[in-house]
């Protein structure tokens, strides 16, 4: 029984098998094996072997081939594996040079790992369970770095020297200045948008002068801080998850502890000094743009005057009512920064682990914003503080 | 013969001369190391070979194609011959260490995805590592990576393999290993190595023959075989390096002898 075959991918290369001695059967491969012709090789070699009697026995004969790459010891790697798999023992292998040397160079079974059975995925309830108690772990991790780093930044202001001020301007202008233009843009837009909204509802009932209550009270309570500080855990969070992160894989934060610099003082607490700092700043320009365009719209839409809209805004709201979205900003600010540099700091697992935390500080980032600003809203209403006026 | 002509190779960095005229020629299948102290260029002279600086002018012919003035295509078909271990290993982080190694596979040949994952396997065992199919690059050790990156460099079994400072970073033995691995790879296929070494030990056992660099002459100050480099060079640098001593002590016993 032979088998002779010109090759379709014009590689010469034949394979026979041929009674031996007693009960063995001769494997032989003559002619070039590359890895242009390693997988046609392959499946006839695998047929062949599944043709021969178990009860005889294999030798392999691969002196006659020329190898240019690696293919031959694949070949002779799985024959191995073949014949163990059927019980064929391999009497004999003659094998050229080049195979016999990369064959030694390499490990007894090196492909076996590509048949070792995959560990047990876990059930899809169990999955679902540990994903909620990592998030959890998660939060509560935030919730204590947070507390770490307002320790010791309220530590650090008793010896007010010791903090990195010309780093915090810096990143003040980054965080602040910088952002100035997009959370104007984007707070005029959202004051337009809902006056335009509510405007129908208000002509209705002959309300308009309300739209002055409706959206000073909203700007200044809820969206001038919350969009101030989506947009900071767009651009700031976000970046100071990178930045630190970067730092973390390349073993920068390592060598900043060994000089003795703590990396909490050193990156974390410039950052969050600059971001509790301006959010409140922002949240005003926020408050005042989205004011605006609201007020653009009752003057346009509702005929009412800028002094009649003006007036009512001052008796609509007070100084709490700005405070209390200031202050709201300068926790946000804290969380914010703390979210970014928490994941930073946890980064591992190289670029991918960057991505990773740059994005974990975007999710967590909004979500414990809007749990804190729920719980805001619970607290100021039980301290009598939320009541409308 | 002659695999890869070098000629008059320089390189800027800016305004900062790097390389100043290079020539040399490697042969075909031999093992060529590249010597010389830290910061000479070394590195700078591997990746201009293979066409990756920018200011380089000179030329570099592999078999009469110069890669610094060749077509996108040209440039192609001549990278797929070459394989590269870089001097950080250069492992992309975002895979395995077995899809780093199986990349070039899937990307030059039309093997079957379960050949594709034997030949990678193999690579692997050969540096020792077959455990370490599914790790990501971040949880191997420094070494670890370096010999996942020279896997990465054989994978296709390629005609000419560069190798930046393959040992560094490893222990004695594995060294050995490594360097054992070099030479039988030149012996079966064939392969012609360009290495950049600092191991002397390494440069007795594998150079066939070798260069080596200066950073103040910006250039080749010695060539030939180590054996005769470290006995016959009457440069003292030479002397200084074959022989670790310091360069003033060198100086002196060229004086004396
Ligand atoms: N991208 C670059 N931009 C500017 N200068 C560079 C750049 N890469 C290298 N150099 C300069 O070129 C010189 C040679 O560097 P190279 O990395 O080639 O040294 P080397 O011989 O490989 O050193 P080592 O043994 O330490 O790896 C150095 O002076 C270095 O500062
Ligand atoms: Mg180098």
């Amino acid at each position: 029984m032979a088998e002779t075959r010109a090759n379709a991918d014009g590689t010469e290369s034949i394979l026979t098998v041929e009674r031996g001695e007693g009960e063995t059967r001769v494997l032989r491969l003559q002619g070039r094996i590359a890895f242009e012709n390693l997988d046609r090789l392959s499946r006839e070699t695998e047929r062949e072997i599944e043709r021969i009697d178990p009860s005889s026995s294999v030798a392999l004969d691969l002196e006659r081939t020329e190898a240019s790459d690696s293919a031959p010891v694949i070949l002779v790697l799985r024959i191995r594996r073949w014949c163990k798999a059927r019980e064929i023992p391999i009497a004999e292998e003659r094998l050229d040079r080049a195979t016999r040397t990369l064959l030694t160079l390499a490990s007894d079974d090196p492909i076996a790992g590509r048949f070792a059975p995959p560990p047990p995925a876990a059930g899809s309830v169990a999955t679902i369970g540990e994903f909620v108690l990592e998030w959890f772990r998660e939060a509560l991790n935030i919730v204590g770095f947070i507390g770490r780093v307002v320790l010791s930044l309220l530590w650090s202001l008793r010896r007010p020297w010791s903090v990195r001020w010309e780093q915090v301007f810096l990143l003040t202008k980054r965080a602040g200045t910088d952002a100035l233009p997009i959370v104007v843009l984007l707070s005029a837009l959202v004051g337009l948008v809902t006056a335009f909204s509510a405007a129908v509802q208000l002509r209705e009932f002959g309300a308009n002068i309300y739209i002055a209550n409706l959206t000073g009270i909203g700007m200044t309570r809820e969206l001038g801080p919350l969009l101030a500080a989506i947009l900071v855990v767009g651009r700031s969070g976000s970046a100071f998850a990178a930045e630190i992160g970067t730092m973390k894989i390349a073993d920068e934060i390592d060598a900043l502890e060994v000089m003795r610099i703590p990396p909490l003082e050193y990156l974390v607490m410039p950052r969050i000094l600059a971001v509790m700092l301006s959010l409140p700043l922002l949240t005003l320009f926020a408050d005042t743009a989205g004011i605006a365009g609201g007020m653009l719209i009752a003057i346009t839409d509702l005929d009412l005057t800028t002094g009649a809209f003006l007036r009512q805004l001052d008796k609509a709201i007070g100084l709490w009512d700005v405070f209390s979205g200031v202050l709201k900003a300068f926790f946000f600010g804290i969380l914010i920064a703390g979210v970014g540099c928490y994941h930073g700091m946890s980064t591992g697992g190289g670029a991918l682990g960057v991505g990773r935390s740059t994005t974990a500080s975007v999710v967590h980032g909004i979500f414990l914003l809007i749990v804190a600003d729920s719980i805001f809203v619970v607290v100021f209403h039980y301290l009598g503080l939320g009541g409308m006026s | 013969m002659a695999i890869l002509e070098v000629r008059d190779l320089t390189v800027r960095f800016g305004e900062t001369l790097v390389l100043d005229s290079v020539s040399f020629d490697v042969h075909e299948g031999e093992i060529f190391v590249v010597l010389g102290p830290s910061g000479c260029g070394k590195t700078t002279l591997m990746r201009a070979m293979l066409g990756l600086v920018e200011q380089t002018t000179g030329s570099v012919r592999y078999e009469g194609v110069d890669i610094l003035t060749a077509t996108d295509r040209e440039k192609e078909r001549l990278l797929a011959r070459l394989g590269v271990l870089f001097q950080s290993g250069a492992l992309l982080r975002s895979m395995t260490l077995g899809e780093n190694v199986a990349l070039p596979l899937h990307e030059s040949t039309r093997l079957a995805r379960e050949s594709i994952q034997d030949v990678a396997r193999l690579k692997l065992s050969m540096v020792g590592l077959d455990r370490s199919f599914d790790t990501m690059p971040a949880q191997l050790s420094g070494g670890m990576q370096k010999r996942g990156g020279l896997a990465r460099a054989m994978a296709l079994d390629p005609q000419i393999l560069f190798f930046d400072e393959p040992s560094a970073g490893l222990d004695p033995l594995t060294s050995v290993e490594l360097d054992e691995m070099i030479c039988g790879l030149n012996r079966t296929l064939g392969t012609t190595m360009i290495v950049v070494t600092h191991e002397l030990h390494s440069i007795y056992t594998i150079a066939q023959r070798a260069i080596m660099l200066d950073g103040g002459e910006k250039g080749i100050i010695a060539e030939g075989r180590p054996e005769e480099l470290r006995d016959r060079s009457d440069d003292p640098r030479v002397r200084a390096f074959f022989r670790r001593e310091r360069l003033d002590e060198a100086r002196g016993s060229a004086g004396g002898g």
